[in-house]
């Protein structure tokens, strides 16, 4: 019987393999060598608590030592969760061609386009899950954090700029939140130094955002940021005490942008004007004023009578049809698009299956065992959730919005999602069916699972 | 280990050279790597087994359980005949390596010693 310090890490390094047939194997022959040190120091004549904490440091930091042994038992990825994510986008694609269909016979050239561009992200998708393993490189940090740093700005760099802005780079700051996820990973048991260094480490990602220029985006960084530092302090993951992380987090968190906003009236003036969709009606601000008008039930293909009718220039419905409308919202917005087409019930429903989707993927990203695996997954899940949050008038739908491109990017981001999730289902022997991500039947009936 | 940067890739030949003589424990195995190295090579739990489990599975090592020195059942490595020759080369290279930084660091010496 090994005391319970020496438990717990032995707990801790196997819960990092996501192999499940690697686990028993693994964990017995840890256990045999963890027996064998403790017996050794006790016959140095050790106290009981002493031979367990030389034993603990002999062993190295569990997590790390499970972490690496995750990268020699590396699971074969399972169909399941992939299916999962795949209908998403077929979905997406489906919705989009309806929309089509309804013009008539002269958008059939488009179906087939839109099938095509459809099929993108989920082979983008599957060369990202059944190809490569982010969690199992979480070792090479820098390489990750640099690389992500590197192909956002080398985008922006190497695409056209249309009204000055590198929105080719955009949809590319997903991967930035990956590159920090990688460097906290590193900063296990780094106290104060790892805490400051992943506070450090979020600032060049944030200028490269500004620089593209996406303040959203940026805004969406900083708030991943905050949820995954937040939630590292709550697992003391820099072991310099949970309420001590928390705490100098939350106040850099919320005193930062206080002396920003304080320091620079300019910066708040500019969200205020962000978030307000008559403030642009040259720009971008007219498309959300039409979704804010589609989602208050009056069609812009009528009159306005709404109380904002004088506030909307003359023109701004002007030759507007179902055609050009659906062009317009179509591709990038299919939630605000099925309203208008399909009644605003079908869209709510949408929504609710959406929000739902995102619940059930935060809890199990929570669930993840490996920690490397889990920070990814929980890096690109809180990306996606902010995203969603910040801009509830475009009702941008992870998975399901947006052109080849931003849907290729989001197929990278849910690969490693996924990634978090693979297990073996095969190498050992028979796996428990939960493992597979499929339906599976327990004392409380039928039940999906991802993890 | 220490000075691990001086003899980066040398832990798994040391290894397979503790492997040649006989059939070992993961324990057993840093019990004596320490003790023929006077502890120069302190070899930790968490480096040694993602070593021995790559080993594995590139089919230089093989492993089975048996009863351990107490009597516990232990899961011991064997080396394969892949693992042999795999040894035999990255010997044949230390020994070219080593014998390379020798005529730098000492070439006073070998110059008496071809004299």
């Amino acid at each position: 019987m090994l005391p319970a310090q020496l438990e717990q890490w032995l707990d801790r390094a196997v819960a990092q393999l996501r192999c499940r047939a690697a686990v028993q194997p693994v964990k017995a022959e840890l256990k045999a060598h963890l027996e064998d040190q403790y017996e050794a120091f006790l016959a140095e004549e050790d106290s009981p608590e002493q031979a367990a904490r030389k034993t603990v440091e002999s062993m190295g930091d569990a997590v790390l030592v499970g972490g690496r042994l995750d990268e020699v038992h590396r699971p074969r990825s399972a169909w399941g969760p992939f299916l999962w994510v795949a209908m998403l986008f077929v979905l997406g694609t489906a919705l989009r061609v309806f929309g089509e269909l309804r013009l008539g016979p002269d958008g059939s050239g488009e179906v087939v386009s839109l099938l095509v561009r459809g099929c993108v992200p989920v082979a983008v998708l599957a060369v990202v899950y059944f190809g490569t393993d982010l969690v199992a490189r979480m070792r090479h940090t820098w390489l990750i954090y640099g690389g992500a740093l590197a192909l956002v700005l080398g985008t922006a760099l190497c695409t056209p700029t249309i009204n000055g802005a590198r929105i080719y780079a955009r949809p590319l700051c997903g991967f930035l939140v990956l590159g920090y996820a990688a460097v906290l990973y590193r900063q296990r048991g780094k106290r104060l130094a790892g805490l400051l260094l992943s506070g450090v480490a979020i600032v060049p990602l944030l200028l490269a955002a500004l620089y593209l220029p996406a303040l959203s985006q940026a805004i969406c960084i900083l708030l991943t940021g905050l949820v995954l530092c937040l939630y590292c302090g709550w697992r003391d993951w820099f072991g310099w005490g949970r309420g001590r992380s928390m705490g100098l987090t939350a106040a850099v968190a919320v005193g930062l942008p206080a002396i920003g906003c304080l320091s620079n009236p300019h910066l708040v003036e500019r969200m205020l004007e962000r978030g307000n969709p008559f403030s642009d009606p040259a720009g971008g601000g007219w498309l959300d004023l039409l979704r804010l008008t589609i989602w208050q039930g009056k069609s812009p293909l009528q009159p306005l009578t709404s109380e904002w009718a004088d506030r909307v220039p003359e023109n701004l419905f002007q030759g507007l049809t179902e055609e050009s409308l659906f062009r317009l919202l179509g591709s990038d917005d299919p939630l605000t698009w099925s309203a208008h087409a399909l009644g605003r019930p079908a869209a709510l429903v949408l929504l609710g299956a959406l929000i739902v989707c995102l619940v059930l993927l935060w809890r199990s990203v929570l669930r993840v065992r490996s920690a490397a695996g889990r920070m990814l997954a929980l890096a690109a899940v809180a990306f996606l959730t902010a995203q969603l949050l910040l801009e509830p008038l475009n009702l941008s739908v992870p998975f399901l919005s947006g052109g080849v491109w931003s849907g290729s990017v989001q197929a990278v981001l849910a690969g490693v999602i996924l990634s978090a999730f693979r297990l073996d289902p095969a190498k050992g022997g028979q796996e428990p069916a939960a493992a597979r991500g499929w339906l599976h039947r327990d004392g409380k009936g039928w039940q999906i699972r991802l993890s | 280990m220490q000075q691990k940067n001086l003899v980066p890739g040398s832990t798994q030949m040391l290894l397979l050279r503790l492997l040649q003589e006989s059939d070992m424990y993961g324990y057993q195995m840093i019990e004596e790597l320490g003790n023929r190295s006077n502890d120069t090579f302190l070899l930790k739990a968490g480096t040694l087994y993602p070593i021995l489990h790559t080993l594995e599975q590139e089919g230089k090592i093989e492993s089975y359980e048996a009863a351990g020195t107490a009597g516990k059942p232990r899961k011991y490595y064997h080396l394969t005949q892949v693992g042999r020759q795999a040894l035999d080369v990255q010997q044949k290279e230390w020994d070219r390596v080593s014998t390379a930084i020798n005529r730098v660091l000492h070439p006073a010496q070998l110059q008496r010693g071809n004299g």
